[in-house]
């Protein structure tokens, strides 16, 4: 069988503790029932990430694996 | 409590991008804030510099590593600071004892603590790998294998 890409095989792993876990399952699961049609994400969006300068020029090594994305909160407004 | 005070250590990690924008959108209409999406690595050492005044130093800095690991690297400028990457493939454990050592020489050299970011270096041990916000990046300079520097326009 062919092996697949990594990009292609998603991987989701979440850095929290129990219990901000167990909260964010719960409102998850509530709000993912009535937004699931809300978070289909747009091909523009896509192609904005793919533009930036350091993933075009890290376009090999995300590849390969040996970076990833990672979704993380914006900085408070007074620490930008 | 505040969303970002609440979601502060929330760090979700994939391999897809559409995975990674899907999740921000959701938390966003979860949670009521903004989720940004950054790079990781645990491979590849990434700096901050926070201090744009320090940048002819940071940039010595990582002409240095350049030189010595006889790898490329690439500067990245936000509003806040600089970022670099040093294109040189290291395993884990030789990515950990880097930062290691980094910390050793900003405790034995003060005076790097004015153009490394050591909060930034720490988190990265702790974490296991190192993270950078795609947020208003743009290209800044390129350091060759010799540590020539090259301007982007």
């Amino acid at each position: 069988m062919a092996r697949r890409r990594r990009r292609e095989s998603p991987r989701v792993d979440v850095d929290m503790t129990e219990d901000e876990a167990a909260y964010l399952k719960t409102v998850m699961s509530e709000e993912l029932r009535v937004t699931g049609e809300a978070i289909e994400v747009a091909e523009e969006e896509i192609e904005r990430v793919f533009k930036s300068p350091i993933v075009r020029d890290l376009e090999e090594l995300l590849e390969r694996g040996w970076f990833w994305f990672t979704v993380i909160p914006s900085k408070p407004k007074e620490e930008d | 409590m505040a969303w970002h005070e609440r979601v502060v250590r929330f760090r979700i990690n994939t391999h897809s991008i559409r995975v990674a924008l899907r999740t921000a959108r959701l938390l966003e209409a979860v949670m009521g804030g903004r989720f940004d999406i950054a790079i990781s690595t645990k491979n590849f050492i990434l700096l901050d510099c926070d201090d744009k005044s320090a940048i002819e130093l940071f940039t010595e800095f990582c002409r240095g590593l350049c030189r010595e690991y006889a790898s490329r690297g690439f500067m990245y400028e936000t509003p806040h600071g600089f970022h670099f990457v040093l294109l040189k493939f290291m395993s884990f454990p030789r990515w950990r004892t880097f930062y290691r050592w980094l910390l050793r020489m900003m405790d034995e050299e003060p005076e790097l603590e004015d153009i490394i970011d050591r909060a930034h270096i720490e988190a990265c041990l702790r974490r296991g790998y190192a993270t950078l916000r795609l947020v208003q990046l743009r290209r800044y300079l390129m350091i060759d294998e010799t540590g020539e520097v090259i301007f982007y326009e």
